[in-house]
């Protein structure tokens, strides 16, 4: 039943894939999408940031929101990365190399909002030029930045598996060596992500401005620093989790073998139980001692009928421990509900997103002032669909073209679960950069 | 060729370049530049650059005239500050003025003349859709249709409104008026309209003015003594001889004691603010009046106690011109006495809405911590309080002897004219209300900022129905430009020699120039140099008698020195000279082009104003006070009043600097236009919600506002700011405002404050 | 001629709530003097330029007992942890050592904004869109203030221009110090009622001094820590129960151990029902 694609010679060997016009039928929304959203984008870019519904007070609106999450549900990436390469977890090598493309789409897409974000783009290396080292925001962009080259590094190797490129012997030997020294990057980006997924945390939590936000910390650190780690960590690999069964859902293929998501289910559950544990205490102290002692009650910051204390319970409760608990209940994490938890959680840590975005900056700090609500205009919205486009665009490339699922081949010849090859073998099929190595030597080290 | 050069090759070039370039400076440099691009914008303004020098020069923007100080690079004005000490601006400028020197360049403004566009022929009052044609022409057209009317021996159907008597212009407008046979109409400026003091005594009554230095009690019914800026009347300065007058700050010197409707800046900061019911000023003042008469609290030695105290006509007619009332007899008395019955404290606390016991506190403050003295109101968009109200609001100031002593209305000496202008003086002068409807086929409308708001429809009112033109020579096409069929712009303000008429309420005299801080554009011409002109194509005698606006200026100037009198406020440091200290007529002149003030000695001949007897009451016409109430036509189903109001100068849809957007549309201190001020419960009763829209409905028709609820509004009332019009900051369509003008119905006396209205919610 | 650099000052006002009439003068003469642009009419006043920006206060009382105040705001100048400086990126605001003034440079600044969503008072404000005039105004701009881009944060100064002019003359007159009359801001030079006082915060000769120390002054959002240079005076117990939380320094955070939650609480329900203390006695 395999059809003659025109672009046959590039896909994997063994494996399947459909035929290029539906593909490309695939793709067309997408596109779409993503010409509607550039538009969007040109506007903001070309007359000012007029075009959104920003204001004076709304300093920071959905793009910002989204960013911080994207960038919080990216994080799976470096954690698969911190696990598979340093803690040694191998069953993780099944979808590394769809969490590294996973992480890359968040980061960049998050990158390029930001820079629309921004009032002066052309300035942006200003920061690397007059860097403000008190500044989250300089720690945020210096690490997001290298971070963001340590993925595409990360990227590279997975490029150059492709079954065209691998004929050209220097990729092969560049894609070789870059491969050895892996695990440095996987170290480094595990040191980066760390940092800059406290950091933005930290850039509320220092706003010794806003009391909502404000938190007392360690040294310079606020607790939203290490909240906004753990967190990240947290629902990283609950995100990949719902990518991968959305990847198998669609291809309508089993990509990674089901021990995968059980691992990523009980990583998830318990660093979720402990976020929640943490943010409950920090909660407590926040309310009774940090806003307190600059002059505002728990109570004034939940008065608004628009943000009551229903999005503290949702937050911590509906969408912390719920999910957690479900993912740390064995029967459930490998059953269907898994997904339903690994979705309250991603909602949850949006949810966290936005309220120390959005919120912190709707609640009035003047005793005078009255809360505000603003809504994204098209322009804000058409362009973060831009990039979920572009999201969407690069995966599906990637997972036609690339080998995203090392073991997809295998899994696909023996649907039986339980006679999967050995770890061994699977470290192998890493090694080799896919299912389709036929023609080179199984094994380097 | 191609065997030597492979896609190897060609791969392996194009690598090493593109390294090679991202390790060569140009990146950087690129970088760099484009930072240093957006940093140096070539459509980011140049700023001027020059030697930094200072004038001194005088506001014209609103009558006030307050004094400035000129900072000027390259001969231009960029910064406008007050000076210190002046007796108008009292060392600073209002907001209007602050930005006056932006006046002249906004989009609105006129290079030269223009004919057609008028909002009547679906245009939209802008250039687009007019034509512009040179001046000689435009001068032409004019002295054509005027001559057509000429012709047909229709000169009375012509008329020119003057936004701002009281200066040579106006002058030189009645002369040309009177010669033409056309109707001079001047605008109207504060305290009582000068119908209720034609009423007030058989003989015309001399100009007065307000002596405030010493007061101990003002009484402003609606008067908005503390609102906005200082200027232009002098009542305005209220607080300056008072001392601040908010709460818990009342300086017990002086009291202020304001009776208004309306939640207004005045009324929130007045030592005493009474809220009376709408349209309850006449009964109030009456009641108040009750009290004093009834108690025996007023002026036992004046003329009050003249004429209540003693039989009528007790002090026979003296040759005093204003003592001929006297003779009215004391009919009129019991008539007076015979009205207050109706209205004891308890009657007018029913009518009012204010306690019997405040009424009586009132009254006796009034009537013995005096000096004392009451005033009528005129909000610059609500328009004057009805002629009765006034009435009755001067009887309280000759209860109480304000009409008889200095420290309250003294009369002052007119400024003296330039001779050759002094020999034909001008002709009569017509208010707006005795116009007959319909009879007025050209009006020609004075270019001056308007201080109050003039509904259309009490023009419209006036025009003939088929082929009236309305000519403007307003600096811009704003206002009631857009409805002009030919606009013949003058220069704007601080663009042009111009005069600053005394304040209505001056004590004495005043006279200050105002010397021009830019050059007027081409096509803008001086209303003076028109009419002389015309009169010149017409065959007419010249209106300013053969001399140009300066010479004129410089004239009157000269008069005033003859005159020996009075001192000058000096503008470059605030010093008092006498007079005498001027060598020259042509030292005083300089010295007043630089921003000096010349103020006249008090008038100590003619302190006494004696007893305008008919002042107590007119007993032709005793049914129409009645109720004592002023009340809007009602309607059924309007259960509302709505009461507009808005702020001096900006009342209406005029030009105005841009940068003002900041105090109405880039922050909420001062209430647009476009908002309804609601009393919470009343907002609630109708089914409307703060902050959304609602349409405000009137028996005139309806428009969409935002409403704003407010716990101090009067529940049974609406407020609406007739101004500023969203397109006054800038060149905008006129037609994205809820112009509140549009659904007042001004009554025949040309009253508009209350209008029977009511709200309805939005259905979405 | 160089500075003095071992003369420091710390720069800060006294406004006068009880004086203010709510003219707006102030916000006008701000905008003439520092070049401020108009932005169109989809600004509002929510994405508005308006350096100082005068909010009218309510106590929310019906008649007779309704009263209005009126608050000029303007960048506090933050003396300490100041909120925006210590977050800017780049260093595109900073607060000066020698005047104490927190300047903003817009030539440097990138837009990022994350120093309006730190301040607590909502006094910076982002240029939304490219300034624009009318046409031919550059030629009244003033000479000492250069226009700002579109993309950029900007703020109030204390009308630094001012101050270099000042500098400039006194340095031609070959003198190192300005006098105190030398440098005023704008808005305090326009303002008719005299509500607004600048000087140098450390001199106790000055009648700033006096005001400041007196029992009549307070700073807005005071417990947050900032040390804000802009004091506000009243006597009027509403305005005071509505703007004041200061709560004494001996229990400001980080130096006071756990704050009188209940005493706050009691405060913040007078400021919203004056009638309280009253029931709460009877």
């Amino acid at each position: 039943m395999k059809l003659a694609s025109p672009d046959r010679p590039l896909i994997m060997r063994g494996v399947e894939r459909t035929s290029l016009g539906r593909f490309l039928l695939w793709l067309v929304p997408w596109l779409a999408l993503l010409a509607f959203g550039l538009y969007g984008a040109y506007l903001c870019l070309a007359l000012g940031l007029n075009q959104t519904n920003l204001d004076n007070r709304f300093a920071f609106g959905l793009w910002i929101f989204l960013d911080l999450a994207v960038i919080a549900l990216g994080a799976g990436a470096f954690f698969t990365g911190f696990l598979l390469y340093i803690l040694r977890r191998e069953e993780l090598a099944d979808l590394i190399n769809s969490a590294v493309v996973v992480g890359f789409v968040c980061y960049s897409g998050a990158v390029v909002i930001l820079m629309i974000d921004v009032g002066q783009p052309l300035r942006a290396w200003f920061t690397f030029w007059h860097p403000n080292v008190h500044s989250m925001l300089t720690e945020v962009t210096f690490c997001i930045t290298c971070y963001l080259l340590v993925l595409f590094i990360e990227y590279i190797p997975i490029v150059l598996r492709n079954r065209r490129l691998r004929r050209i012997p220097a990729f092969l030997v560049f894609e070789f060596n870059l491969h050895k020294v892996m695990v440095v990057f996987a170290a480094v980006g595990t040191f980066l992500s760390f940092f800059h997924q406290g950091s933005l945390g930290g850039l509320y939590g220092v706003l010794q401005g806003r009391p909502f936000a404000f938190r007392e910390g360690f040294a310079i650190w606020p607790t939203t620093f290490f909240l906004f780690i753990l967190s990240a960590i947290a629902v990283g690999p609950a995100f990949l989790m719902l990518v991968t069964r959305l990847a198998e859902a669609l291809t309508r293929k089993r990509l990674v073998h089901p021990r995968v998501y059980t691992l990523l289910g009980r990583i998830s559950g318990w660093l979720l139980v402990s976020y929640v544990l943490l943010k409950s205490v920090d909660t407590l102290i926040w309310l009774n001692r940090t806003a307190p002692a600059v002059g505002f009650l728990g109570h004034d910051f939940y008065v608004h009928a628009a943000f009551g204390t229903w999005i503290l319970f949702a937050e911590i409760v509906l969408f912390g421990l719920a999910p957690a608990l479900m993912l740390l209940i064995p029967r459930v994490r490998q059953g269907r509900w898994a997904i339903v938890a690994a979705l309250l959680a991603c909602f949850g840590i949006a949810l966290n997103r936005f309220v120390m975005t959005i919120q912190t900056l709707s609640l009035p700090s003047l005793p005078f002032d009255k809360l505000l609500l603003y809504w994204p205009s098209w322009q804000e919205m058409a362009s973060f669909l831009a990039v979920i486009a572009y999201a969407v665009i690069l995966f599906s490339l990637s997972y036609r073209y690339l080998p995203l699922y090392p073991r997809e081949r295998e899994l696909q010849a023996d649907r039986d679960p339980d006679s999967v090859a050995p770890r061994a073998a699977s470290r192998t099929t890493l090694a080799v950069g896919g299912a389709g190595a036929g023609t080179l030597p199984t094994s380097r080290r | 060729m191609s065997t030597g050069w492979r896609r190897r090759d060609f791969l392996t070039v194009f690598g090493g370049g593109m390294a090679g370039i991202a390790l060569s400076p140009l990146p950087w440099k690129l970088l760099d530049d484009a930072a240093i691009w957006t940093q140096n914008w070539s459509w980011l303004p140049r700023l001027p650059r020059g030697e930094i020098s200072t004038r001194y020069g005088r506001c014209t923007i609103c009558p006030a005239g307050c004094g400035l100080r000129a900072d000027i690079v390259n001969g231009q004005a960029f910064r406008l500050t007050g000076l210190p000490n002046d007796p108008i601006g009292g060392g600073t400028l209002c907001p209007l003025g602050i930005a006056g020197h932006h006046l002249r360049y906004h989009p609105a403004r006129l290079r030269g003349p223009v004919e057609g566009g008028r909002i009547e022929e679906g245009g939209t009052g802008r250039d687009a859709d007019a034509r512009s044609l040179p001046l000689d022409e435009a001068i032409a057209r004019l002295a054509g249709w005027i001559n057509e009317l000429q012709d047909v021996g229709a000169s009375q159907t012509i008329a020119i409104l003057d936004a701002r008597p009281g200066r040579l212009l106006s002058e030189i407008y009645r002369r040309f008026s009177a010669s033409l046979g056309a109707h001079y109409i001047p605008a109207r400026t504060g305290g009582f309209s000068s119908d209720v003091l034609h009423a007030m005594g058989s003989a015309p009554l001399p100009t007065l003015g307000i002596d405030l230095a010493g007061i101990r009690t003002l009484l402003s019914f609606g008067a908005p003594v503390l609102d906005d800026w200082g200027a232009p009347s002098c009542a305005n300065q209220f607080d300056r001889y008072a001392g601040s007058a908010g709460e818990g700050t009342t300086s017990s010197a002086a009291l202020l004691i304001q009776v208004e409707t309306r939640p207004s800046a005045t009324a929130q900061r007045a030592g005493l603010w009474l809220r009376n019911a709408p349209g309850s000023e006449c009964a109030l003042a009456l009641g108040l009046a009750h009290v004093i008469v009834h108690e025996g609290l007023y002026d036992r030695t004046g003329t009050a106690g003249q004429l209540l105290d003693g039989d009528g006509d007790a002090r026979p007619s003296s040759g005093d011109p204003l003592n001929q009332g006297a003779a009215v007899g004391s009919s009129a008395l019991c008539g007076y006495r015979e009205l207050l019955a109706h209205y004891p404290p308890e009657q007018t606390a029913q009518l009012t809405g204010i306690s019997s016991a405040t009424i009586r506190d009132v009254a006796r403050r009034f009537a013995t911590a005096g000096p004392a003295v009451a005033i009528p109101g005129q909000d610059p968009g609500g328009g004057p309080l009805d002629p009765q109200a006034q009435q009755a609001i001067w009887n309280l100031n000759l209860l109480t002897g304000a009409l008889d002593r200095r420290r309250g209305f003294v009369s002052r000496r007119a400024l003296p004219l330039p001779q050759r202008l002094a020999d034909a003086p001008g002709g009569a002068v017509t208010s707006l209300s005795h116009v007959p409807d319909g009879s007025l086929r050209m009006l020609i409308v004075d270019g001056a900022l308007p201080d109050h708001a003039l509904p259309w429809e009490l023009l419209t009112r006036k025009l003939a129905r088929h082929g009236a033109r309305l000519v403007s020579l307003s600096p811009f096409r704003s206002g009631l430009a857009r409805h002009a069929a030919l606009r013949i712009p003058a220069p704007a303000p601080l663009e042009f020699w111009e005069e600053v008429p005394t304040p209505w309420d001056a004590p004495t005299a005043t006279l200050a120039i105002a010397a021009p801080l830019a050059e007027p554009p081409r096509g803008a011409l001086h209303p003076s140099a028109l009419l002389e002109r015309i009169a010149k194509l017409l065959g007419m005698p010249s209106p300013g008698g053969d001399a140009d606006y300066l010479m004129l200026l410089r004239e009157r100037a000269a008069a005033v020195f003859l005159t020996a009198r009075g001192h000058v406020h000096r503008g470059r440091d605030g010093r008092r000279v006498p007079l005498d200290d001027y060598d020259s007529a042509e030292a005083f002149w300089q010295e007043l082009a630089a921003g000096g003030c010349w103020i006249d000695d008090a008038d100590k001949t003619v302190a006494r104003l004696g007893p305008a007897r008919r002042a107590f009451l007119d007993p032709s016409q005793p049914t129409s006070w009645d109720q004592g109430i002023a009340s809007a036509p009602s309607a059924a189903g309007y259960p509302l009043t709505l009461m507009p109001f808005g702020p001096r100068s900006m009342a209406g849809e005029e030009a105005l600097p841009p940068v003002m957007a900041k105090l109405y549309r880039e922050s909420h201190l001062r209430s647009s236009p476009e908002d309804v001020h609601v009393h919470p419960e009343t907002a609630r009763r109708a089914g409307v919600e703060d902050g959304l829209p609602a349409w405000v409905e009137t028996p005139a028709g309806k428009r969409r506002f935002q409403v704003q609820t407010d716990p101090a509004v009067h529940p049974a009332v609406i407020h609406i700011a007739t101004g500023p019009a969203p397109a006054s900051f800038g060149d905008l369509p006129q037609e994205e405002y809820p112009a509140v003008l549009e659904l007042l119905s001004p009554n025949e006396k040309g009253v508009w404050r209350m209008t029977p209205a009511r709200l309805r919610p939005v259905e979405c | 001629m160089s500075r003095n650099t071992t003369h420091r000052v710390r720069y800060g006002m006294a406004i006068d709530i009880d004086r203010c009439t709510g003219c707006g003068a102030c916000m006008v003469a701000c905008a003439v003097e520092n070049n401020v642009s108009v932005p169109p009419p989809p600004a509002g006043d929510r994405k508005g330029l308006t350096w100082i920006r005068v909010y009218r206060l309510h106590n929310e009382r019906p008649y007779p007992e309704s009263r209005t105040a009126y608050l000029p705001l303007l960048c506090q100048h933050c003396g300490h942890h100041t909120p925006c400086v210590s977050v800017c990126p780049q260093h595109a605001t900073d607060i000066d050592p020698e005047t104490g003034i927190v300047s903003q440079i817009p030539e440097r600044c990138l837009g990022c904004r994350y120093c309006m969503a730190a301040c607590p008072y909502h006094a910076r404000y982002f240029t939304w869109w490219d300034p624009v005039w009318p046409a031919g105004m550059e030629e009244i701009f003033n000479p000492d203030v250069s226009p700002r881009m579109r993309g950029v944060v900007e703020k109030c100064n204390f009308c630094h221009g001012r101050r270099q002019v000042a500098l400039q003359r006194a340095a031609a007159e070959g003198r190192r110090q300005i006098r105190d009359d030398e440098y005023r801001p704008a808005c305090l030079e326009a303002c008719p009622v005299g509500a607004i006082h600048f000087g140098n915060l450390d001199d106790p000769k000055q009648e700033l001094y006096d005001l400041v120390h007196g029992e009549r002054a307070f700073r807005l959002l005071e417990r947050l820590g900032t040390e804000p240079k802009i004091y506000y005076l009243s006597s009027q117990p509403w305005v005071r129960r509505l703007l004041h939380n200061g709560i004494p320094a001996s229990r400001r955070h980080p130096d006071g151990g756990r704050p009188d939650v209940a005493a706050l609480r009691h405060q913040q329900v007078l400021a919203r029902d004056p009638r309280a203390e009253e029931r709460r006695r009877s």
